[in-house]
């Protein structure tokens, strides 16, 4: 769990997962579920490398302005 | 014990995810993506931000996926229980994501990270709040200006034609 690559993996799987779901799917809301599957993917990203990456918490901001957008 | 812990809520995360990506039905593919976004809220707290896990819970489960939700009931036809639907281009589809997957897990295996431990931060809702005061301030202003341009818009949208 100390891990920065462990994050990223998982991260990575997420990602594919709503890259697969916003492929696939027909329904409008279902594609939009595979977009918040990406969101996610790319905020444990940003998160992670905040507390790995040797810096302040600018990732947490990041996040902060991910989620802002992302409820638009 | 940590480890274990940690290990399950990525297990968590990623079943509920596949299950999102690959149910039949779309309230299910919902009620998976609520155990998805707590499974990510678990991995905020592993990464030591409290405030972001918090803030993943409210928004995200408490806002998104309650739209969702309604979204779901509201364009469907209430009295059809089962609302099915299926996925096309299964084929094309799982072979770029599974190649996208197979890119990615590669060239994070191959780099040499660069790897500092920070010591945990004592109080980070303090330190979010200033650092969105001062260094990031201009972007925080477009952000609400973005929001009200939203605003305007939805009002636009919703008015009756005269």
């Amino acid at each position: 769990m100390d891990q920065l690559t462990n994050y990223l993996f998982i991260s990575a799987i997420l990602f594919s997962l709503g890259l697969f779901g916003v492929m696939t799917r027909r329904n409008g809301i279902a594609v939009l579920m595979g977009v918040e599957l990406i969101l996610n993917a790319a905020n444990i990203n940003f998160v992670a490398f905040s507390r790995f990456g040797g810096m302040d918490l600018s990732g947490h901001i990041f996040f902060t302005f991910c989620h802002c957008l992302s409820c638009r | 014990m940590s480890e274990f812990a940690f290990w399950m809520v990525a297990a968590l995360t990623i079943i509920s995810a596949g299950l999102v990506v690959f149910s039949g039905q779309l309230i299910y593919s919902a009620v998976a993506l609520l155990f998805t976004l707590l499974g990510v809220a678990g991995l905020y707290v592993f990464l030591w931000a409290d405030f972001m896990a918090g803030v993943q819970v409210m928004v995200y489960i408490g806002g998104i996926l309650v739209l969702i939700v309604f979204g779901i009931m509201l364009t469907h036809k209430i009295v059809s229980v089962k609302i099915s639907q299926t996925n096309v281009q299964r084929r094309i589809g799982g072979f770029a994501a599974g190649l996208f997957l197979v890119i990615l897990i590669s060239a994070m295996g191959s780099a040499s990270w660069f790897m500092e431990v920070t010591p945990e931060p004592v109080e980070t809702v303090r330190t979010i709040g200033i650092l969105l005061m001062t260094k990031y301030l201009l972007p925080f202003e477009a952000a609400s200006l973005l929001l009200l341009g939203a605003l305007i818009g939805a009002a636009m949208l919703s008015r009756k034609e005269n």
